[in-house]
């Protein structure tokens, strides 16, 4: 086992050059973020975002609002319809209704047609997203956020969700903050941060927290496997200021979309 | 129905059609029903409607069809999605959508026996259900299934045996030929006008000149087939009309 | 209200109102006063395409993909292939199974749980097409006659739906197997097939098919979509487009010139000089998509090299 965390950690330090696949050159727009320099504590061994990330709105145009993200090799895309007419079953209600979620495709992990079971990630995305999203602004109606994961590379709630909130901001949907989610693993003695599958599959215990930074308040925590005290408290705070790095580049999108284009 | 060309199997000739049989509302409770046969081939159409509204997505400016195909035995699979979507279609383009708005036509359709030309034996079944449903229509459809050989020859109304051998198949619909009031109005307009394709789906490679070739034999044959569904229909006109 | 009707009491409001609520008012009437002008709302020609590009090897983890843009439509199409015994009837054959998803994120008519009424007709089409078209050599998909074959799971996702569908789902399905490369695999101690991952040198058993890693591609279908409204004839329509005009004839033709398919699924009567114009156009089109997925088999060759 021991030798095995020693080949994966070599090879988390190897891989620190950006290396990420884009999806489609030609096609999607991208920009290679700089990689975020968290202070790293001698515990915690970081391994920032899978070191490529891509961020951006607008991949559907049929939808209100859209966006794209790409982190390593997960690729997710998040479509935001509405507000429109709810199901003509739903009763009235004075506030909106939030309708999340989230599929795989076929081809989206090794073994074909295996990602498709994630049916609890339409449930915490939801969760996630609904404190943050005013409901009151659209009385009677619903807004619909539906993610497609093209490519399951780890990560892939925190990623949704970060690529959801980008959507609903694209959408024009009222929100108190944006939302973003990061996830660590704890391999061992070390933290890793926004694990890929193989972290994820070999993890001691997983955390994952969904974050307004604007408002320092947690929509969502959730906590698997085996974790001593300390190391919580600060994984916790690790994700907390990912989280509000993260945020700032999804701003950065928003106010100036146009100048991915130039690139 | 004679025709010439070479011999078939059931010495049919490559122009001949099978024999048609169509009888009036089989059924009791539907409003309108037909059953038709091409050969051993055999379709039951049901005509439920107009009904009050509309579903969700269609427009209800105007009048809805719905169509169900029920298969022989099993379930419903790809082919029959594509043959309900056919249907529709080809019945929305020969109904009069705009005289009952907001409502709709259902259209239940249950193969009894498939010897090959399954498509266009409903399409024509189902004209005929919607005729004795008295839905007000622009025009019958008349369907015919068109098979070409290796050696590109043609033959019409294709029996299951031959479609096996068949290097591809055209499933074409016409219009059925004008006859209007007015006897000679009609004959100038059949001289004179060429009559169009409602719908055509066709399976595997062809070159043009075959298609074509296809759509002028569909088209003779259809001249048949419709002067058979006029007299069966007019046949069948209770007498209080 | 008759569309005629809309149309006249269109005409007397066009002077008055904002293009967009005209639009979306009078779709038919705003339609046709750009035909009128021989022009489309989205300044295209009548018989004009839109741009089209094709992007090979989109998805990482299959062995053949592509990512096809049609204007607004986004199609991606992926290849697996898996080893599997093939059926008694033909042991010398692969096969192929061709799936066309429409997910919730590509069009608001399009909810979770309910799948879109268009996807299982596409689906049949396609594998119809592919099928027919003699695109595919079935047998250059066996491994060992009668003990071990492909199966090709592709499946085309369309990301974003704006109109001619089946169009940039056969392009993306095209491109998909024209990047499609075989995987190396060898059989084992115990009689069973296996792939090699990557590095060939170090297995020590011997590879069944080190040669043939690429498929020989016959004549390839290519398709174009037209709306007819009353005697123009609209190429590649867009969802806008579709939903106003009622008739429209897709035509599939194989590099060769022959007919693959012509679909018209009812609408309006349609001479049948028009649907002579309609293949006419689709000739054009397919030279067009030759050189397109030509040029995008080079661009990736110029990606592979740097």
């Amino acid at each position: 086992m021991m030798e095995l965390l020693d080949f994966m950690l070599s090879w988390c330090f190897s891989s620190t050059q950006p290396k990420g696949y884009m999806l489609c050159s030609t096609v999607f727009l991208r920009r290679i973020c700089t990689l975020l320099s968290v202070s790293a504590d001698d515990a915690i061994m970081l391994l920032l975002l899978g070191n490529t990330e891509v961020m951006q709105t607008g991949p559907t145009t049929a939808a209100s609002g859209s966006a794209y993200a790409e982190f390593g090799k997960t690729k997710v895309i998040v479509s935001v319809f509405g507000p429109r007419e709810s199901k003509k079953a739903m009763l009235y209600s004075d506030t909106g209704r939030l309708n999340c979620s989230v599929s795989y495709t076929t081809f989206a992990t090794g073994i074909r047609g295996q990602g498709l079971e994630n049916k609890e990630y339409s449930g915490m995305l939801h969760k996630a997203l609904e404190g943050a999203v005013m409901l009151h602004t659209f009385p009677k109606t619903t807004v619909d956020v539906f993610a497609l994961v093209l490519e399951s590379g780890g990560s892939d709630l925190p990623i949704i969700i970060s690529c959801a909130s980008l959507a609903l901001a694209d959408a024009g949907i009222m929100m108190y903050d944006l939302v973003t989610s990061v996830s660590v693993s704890c391999l061992g003695k070390n933290v890793l941060i926004d694990p890929t599958s193989d972290e994820e599959a070999w993890q001691d215990g997983g955390l994952m927290v969904s974050y307004m930074p604007a408002r320092k308040e947690i929509t969502q925590l959730t906590l698997t496997g085996e974790w001593t005290d300390g190391k919580i408290t600060n994984a916790v705070e690790l994700c907390m200021d990912a989280c509000s790095k993260l945020c700032e580049i999804l701003r950065e999108r928003l106010k100036d979309p146009a100048s991915l284009a130039s690139e | 129905m004679e025709g010439g060309g070479g011999e078939r199997a059931g010495g049919r000739k490559a122009n001949q059609l099978r024999a048609y049989s169509c009888t009036r509302n089989p059924l009791e409770r539907a409003h309108g029903s037909a059953r038709w046969a091409q050969g051993d081939t055999v379709v039951l159409a049901a005509v439920y409607g107009p009904r009050p509204g509309t579903r969700k997505g269609e427009n209800p400016e105007k009048a809805a069809v719905e169509v169900v195909w029920k298969p022989k035995t099993g379930q419903i699979g790809r082919q029959e999605k594509e043959y309900e979507m056919a249907l529709k279609r080809t019945l929305q383009s020969i109904c009069l959508l705009t005289v009952h708005p907001n409502t709709t036509t259902s259209v239940i359709l249950q193969v009894m026996g498939d010897d090959g030309s399954l498509l266009p034996c409903a399409i024509n079944a189902c004209c005929a259900a919607l005729v004795f449903a008295g839905i007000p229509m622009k025009h019958l459809a008349v369907a015919i299934g068109c098979g070409v050989l290796a050696d590109g020859a043609v033959i019409l109304d294709t029996s299951k045996a031959e479609e096996q051998q068949l290097k591809s198949f055209a499933h074409l619909v016409f219009p059925n030929s004008s006859k209007s009031v007015d006897v000679k109005e009609s004959q100038q307009k059949d001289g004179q006008s060429e009559r169009g394709l409602i719908t055509s789906i066709t399976h595997g490679v062809m070159s043009e000149d075959d298609y074509f070739n296809c759509i002028e034999r569909g088209l003779a044959a259809s001249a048949r087939i419709s002067d058979f569904m006029r007299t069966t229909l007019q046949k069948h006109t209770p007498d209080y009309l | 209200m008759s569309a005629e009707t809309d149309a006249t009491a269109a005409g007397g409001l066009a002077g008055e109102m904002e293009v967009e609520a005209y639009r979306r008012l009078f779709p038919l009437a705003f339609l046709e006063r750009h035909l009128r002008e021989s022009v489309r709302p989205d300044a295209r020609r009548l018989a004009e395409a839109r741009p089209t590009t094709v992007a090979l090897g989109a998805v990482s983890s299959a062995h053949g993909s592509a990512l096809v843009r049609l204007g607004d439509t986004a199609m991606l199409a992926s290849i697996k292939l898996e080893v599997m015994s093939p059926s008694a009837e033909t042991p010398d054959q692969g096969s192929v199974a061709v799936e066309f998803h429409m997910p919730p994120i590509c069009s608001p008519l399009v909810r979770p749980g309910r799948p879109a009424e268009a996807a299982p007709v596409i689906s049949k089409a396609l594998e119809d097409v592919l099928m027919s078209s003699g695109m595919l050599n079935l047998k250059e998909l066996c491994l060992i006659s009668g003990k071990a074959s492909w199966v090709a799971y592709l499946d085309v996702y369309c990301l974003n739906a704006d109109g001619s569908l089946f169009d940039a789902a056969l392009i993306s399905v095209v491109a998909a197997f024209t990047h499609l490369e075989i995987p190396l695999v060898s059989v084992g101690d115990d009689g069973r097939v296996f792939t090699v991952g990557g590095n060939e040198g170090k297995t020590k058993y011997e590879l069944v098919n080190r040669e043939k890693r690429k498929l020989t591609l016959g004549d390839i279908p290519f398709p174009l979509t037209c709306a007819l409204h009353k005697d123009s004839i609209l190429a590649d329509p867009t969802a806008e487009e579709e939903s106003i005009i009622e008739t429209s004839v897709t035509v599939v033709l194989d590099s060769s010139g022959r007919l693959v398919s012509i679909q018209k699924p009812g609408g309006g009567v349609t001479s049948m000089a028009t649907i002579k114009a309609c293949i006419g156009l689709a000739k054009e089109r397919g030279q067009k998509l030759k050189e397109i997925l030509t040029d995008s088999v080079e661009a990736m060759e110029v990606d592979q090299a740097e």
